[in-house]
């Protein structure tokens, strides 16, 4: 457990926050296909820690759920990005490309040399 | 961010709650989420088994998911307690019986601690209501031969100019209040003190102002000081009292002030005056007559002050050797000398409640035990399912203190019923008792018990939980045999520990009664039977000398001598048994004796016809009659010790004794009297004299008690008395008007209360303990019953099986019995100050209560072992 799950958990709060934001409400199976998808399946989740990582970001207040009806006629939890969500992945997505951009840094001029 | 944090957080506080119905919408997801993955996969050519074997895989298990999920919707930790709660809410509401009898049982342990707690948190815990009241201290004076003494005045005196650690000094003593009511005079409740009494106490008046200095001296000492209480009884809190004079002994005082409610209820001290001490006492160091309290200054210890008062003392008793030879000072805690003597009864109650409360912990935990002991299947299955261990115990433990804060609760409240009943009708002759109430610190206290009490009890099963042995327990056909064994021997020692904490109680039960019934057998010396008494207080204003105050005397006497019915009236200055007299040495003569080896002898005055009255037998020589005025030569009366103490083998009459309070020239004895309890029932009879109203001791003669013999009903009398007394002063009040056999009675009612309350609690914890004992052996027996019915079937007889049961009951009792007994020695030396005529160790009383319970323990073992007879050896073999 510690310190390695909570930096996972923190980079798949972000993934399901930009999903919301790219595909609107979606319901939790659709959200985890879509992250499969979008990572070109190089990611495999299991999607059992899905709904503990959704239900912190609702406690948290960035993203509210309603059920609904799928596509195929199915009763779903739909979830929907907050006003708050918004405002918190534009944060996140920013300290994440600072981060990468800082990491990428150190690791160009270990090319050059 | 924080925001967000506290948001979150309160969400998952909140996600304790309301359980059922999110879990419910979780699996609904879950299931919504299952489909839709089944669905794509079987469009994706999967069989339909297939696919919901993929998808499930994917998901990583639905109970995992959900385990996963409750984590984070909760807190974890208390969640569980939530859970445990509502568990062992549960568990407790589906076992109604067992759950009654357990909160009941709790509730008479609790309750009696919470009740006995309040008393002593009013009485003895609470701060007296003056600041910094640990710097009061009482002072007084020591005397080699019969311990203290009162002060007199040049001692108190240099005491307040020689010393260097007190704030102030301030003497005070019981004065006569006799206030002229309305309709009848009315005797008041007062001191007299120095005019900086109320400042050494630190307290201030709520309307007008205390005592000036000079005000206590004569002349300026018509003042006074209304108690509360009195103000609001008697002068309806009229906010305009101070100035207003009231009639009291027959002048006017003007009220200057009035104290504040607390004081009230410290004492029944009604109203105080100026203490103006008269001129012949300024200078009599030898008389000890006022009670002195004084303030610490701060930063001064009682120790160093009460050295400093030693060495003062030491230089009096050199400078003036014969007034002080012997005398010493010293000083105790004011609010000990307030709250006197009941630590120890209150502190032995205390101990006593506190081994009931020990035997309905070990009397539910037995409870408890046998359940756990047939929950050891769920509990294996749970184990071996993956319940924490400690989760079980937590679990036990969370049972046990919800018993026993819902014993807790049931206790409280009959305590909180019961109180008034306690604090105005049991411990009313405490000091303070008006005060005993359920506070923060006893419902704190309750808590706190409860909690422990759950604790300790909920350990047992939960230990024994610990020890499960899940494959044991699984594969045995059910017979948990190594719960069975090792719960058997945790419950025989709760048996042996509640049988042993009964047994003390019994025991200490035991000697109070036969210290009581001792008592009561005492011979007092008197015939109290149709003795109506009666207390008459002269104040000083109106009757200034012993001719004033023996004409007073002799109407009343004459006047209820002639109301039909009655035998015989007489006067006392201290009525026997119930008040101590005053001492003093006295020459013989004839004899000589070294200094203070002299007699000490105890004085009272009285009329000719008191031992008549009161039924004092006269052994040889004459009583006073009406040859003995106050012209007529002076004559005493002596009790048969002192005439045996000074005179052995000779007789008394005639011989002729001088001492201080009687006369400095020598005085014929002119009769002996039977020995009275003179210095109360407890008390061997001292030497002590007695000697005319009419011939002097003018200062005894101010409080007197009438006693009158009737041939009626003596409380019949009462009016006609009152009647005839305020026929000679319709200002004159009667008090305490009551018969001789009550006044017995309140002697000792301390040691009736004691006794009578330790004796209920021994025998609720006989009743426990009984209970404890038979429900273990009932579960020895139902526990083998398989057994029984083997040794039945292989032959073995009736009487054989009872034996068996019995001698298992048995060996119990007798260990209880034997750790009682060395607990009992040990703890009843702590009471030795309650007991009266017999040993704290009393040979019959433990071998009588260790027989008795022995015997008690027996029969509660029987009837299980005649269940166990009557097995049938079929059945039994069968039996699971």
């Amino acid at each position: 457990m510690g310190g390695k799950s909570d930096v996972w958990q923190g980079t798949l709060a972000l993934m399901v926050l930009k999903t919301l934001e790219a595909m609107g409400p979606q319901h939790g199976y659709g959200i985890a296909r879509r992250i499969e998808q979008t990572s070109g399946d190089l990611l495999s989740i299991n999607y059992g820690t899905l709904y503990p990582a959704l239900l912190k970001l609702e406690q948290e207040g960035y993203v509210s759920s309603d059920w609904g009806v799928s596509d195929n006629n199915r009763r779903a939890k739909y979830y929907k990005l907050t006003r708050a969500g918004h405002k918190q992945l534009a944060k996140e997505a920013r300290e994440w490309e600072q981060t990468t951009a800082i990491l990428a840094r150190f690791f160009a001029p270990a090319e050059e040399s | 961010m924080h925001i967000r944090q506290l948001r979150a957080w309160l969400a998952r506080l909140l996600g304790i709650f309301g359980r059922d119905g999110r879990d419910r919408e979780l699996a609904e997801e879950l299931e919504s989420h299952l489909q839709m993955h089944v669905e794509d996969n079987i469009r994706a050519g999967l069989s339909p088994g297939e696919a919901r074997r993929q998808a499930l895989v994917k998901l990583g298990g639905v109970e995992q998911t959900k385990e996963k999920y409750r984590r984070q919707r909760g807190v974890p930790v208390l969640g569980d307690l939530w859970q445990d709660l509502r568990f062992g809410a549960r568990v407790l509401v589906k076992q109604p019986l067992f759950t009654l009898v357990a909160v009941l049982t709790l509730a008479l342990g609790i309750g009696a601690n919470t009740a006995l707690f309040s008393v002593i948190n009013a009485v003895l815990l609470r701060p007296l209501p003056f600041p910094e009241s640990d710097r009061i201290v009482a002072l007084y004076e020591t005397f080699k031969p019969s311990g203290e003494s009162a002060v007199s005045v040049p001692n108190l005196r240099d005491w307040q100019r020689q010393n260097t650690v007190f704030e102030g000094i301030a003497a005070y003593v019981d004065g006569v209040f006799n206030l002229q009511a309305s309709d009848s005079p009315q005797r008041l409740q007062g001191l007299s003190v120095e005019a900086n009494y109320f400042d050494v106490l630190g307290i201030k008046p709520q309307i007008g102002r205390a005592f000036l200095k000079g005000e206590d001296e004569a002349g300026n000492e018509r003042v006074v000081v209304l108690s509360d209480a009195l103000w609001r009884n008697s002068f309806g809190a009229d906010p305009g009292i101070v100035n207003r004079t009231i009639p009291l002994n027959g002048q006017k005082y003007t009220v200057v002030g009035v104290m504040p409610p607390e004081l009230s209820a410290l004492s029944g001290t009604q109203l105080w005056a100026p203490l103006v001490f008269p001129e012949d006492e300024k200078t009599a160091r030898g008389s000890h007559n006022y009670y002195v309290i004084g303030r610490l200054k701060r930063g001064v210890t009682p120790e160093q002050a009460g050295e400093q008062m030693s060495v003062i003392a030491a230089r009096l008793e050199q400078q003036y050797r014969e007034a002080q030879a012997g005398r010493g000072a010293r000083l105790r805690g004011y609010e000990e000398q307030l709250v006197g003597d009941v630590r120890q009864s209150l502190f032995m109650l205390m101990g006593a409640v506190g081994f009931v409360l020990l035997i309905a912990c070990t009397n539910v935990a037995n409870l408890l035990l046998a359940r756990a002991a047939g929950r050891y299947r769920e509990i294996a299955v749970r184990v071996a399912l993956g319940a924490g261990r400690w989760r079980l115990v937590r679990q036990f433990v969370t049972e046990g203190v919800l018993l026993s804060i819902a014993g807790g609760a049931v206790g409280v409240t009959t305590a909180w019923l019961t109180l008034d009943l306690l604090g105005k009708l049991a411990f009313a002759f405490l000091p303070r008792s008006s005060e005993i109430k359920l506070d923060l610190r006893v419902l704190g206290f309750t808590l706190l018990v409860s909690i422990l009490t759950g604790i300790i009890f909920g350990i047992a099963p939960a230990a024994q939980a610990l020890k499960t042995n899940v494959q044991e327990a699984l594969k045995d056909g059910g017979q948990g045999s190594a719960v069975g064994f090792g719960g058997n021997r945790t419950r025989s020692a709760l048996v042996v520990t509640e049988i042993a904490a009964a047994f003390v109680l019994l025991i200490g039960a035991g000697l109070l009664i036969k210290s009581f019934v001792k008592l009561q057998s005492v011979d007092p010396g008197l015939r109290p039977e149709n003795v109506l008494t009666a207390k008459l207080s002269l104040a000083a204003e109106k009757y200034r000398d012993g001719d004033a105050l023996s004409r007073f005397h002799q109407q009343v006497l004459e006047r209820v001598t002639a109301l039909p019915g009655v035998e015989a009236a007489g006067l006392t200055s201290h009525l026997s048994v119930e008040q101590y007299g005053t001492n003093g040495y006295v020459a013989v003569e004839g004899k000589t004796y070294a200094p203070t080896q002299e007699p000490l002898v105890e004085f009272r005055v009285v009329s000719p016809d008191y031992f008549r009255a009161m039924g004092v037998k006269l052994v040889r020589g004459r009583t006073f009659d009406e040859r003995d005025t106050k012209d007529a030569p002076l004559g005493v009366m002596i009790n048969e010790t002192m005439a045996r103490a000074i005179w052995p083998g000779e007789d008394p009459v005639g011989k002729r004794v001088s001492g201080r309070p009687i006369s400095p020239d020598w005085v014929p004895v002119i009769g002996i009297v039977a020995d009275v309890k003179n210095m109360g029932l407890t008390q061997p009879p001292t030497p002590e004299f007695y000697f005319n109203y009419t011939q002097g001791g003018e200062g005894m003669l101010r409080n007197m008690t009438l006693a009158v013999r009737s041939r009626l009903d003596p409380a019949s009398l009462a009016t006609a008395v009152r009647r005839e007394t305020q026929a000679v002063d319709p200002g004159q009040p009667l008090f305490e008007v009551q018969t001789m056999q009550a006044v017995l009675e309140g002697v000792v009612s301390d040691r009736r209360l004691n006794m009578t309350l330790l004796s209920l609690l021994a025998a609720s914890s006989l009743v426990l303990a009984l209970v404890g004992i038979y429900g273990v052996m009932s579960y020895n027996v139902t526990q083998h019953t398989r057994e029984i019915g083997i040794r039945m079937a292989l032959g073995a007889q009736k009487t054989d099986i009872l034996k068996l049961v019995v001698g298992r009951g048995a060996t119990l009792a007798l260990a209880g019995v034997l750790l009682g007994l060395v607990a009992s020695f040990g703890l009843t030396r702590l009471m030795s100050g309650l007991l009266f005529g017999v040993s704290a160790t009393d040979p019959i009383t433990f071998g009588g209560i260790g027989a008795l319970l022995f015997a008690v323990a027996l029969v509660a073992c029987y009837l299980p072992a005649l269940r166990a007879i009557k097995v049938d050896p079929l059945i039994a073999l069968r039996y699971e």
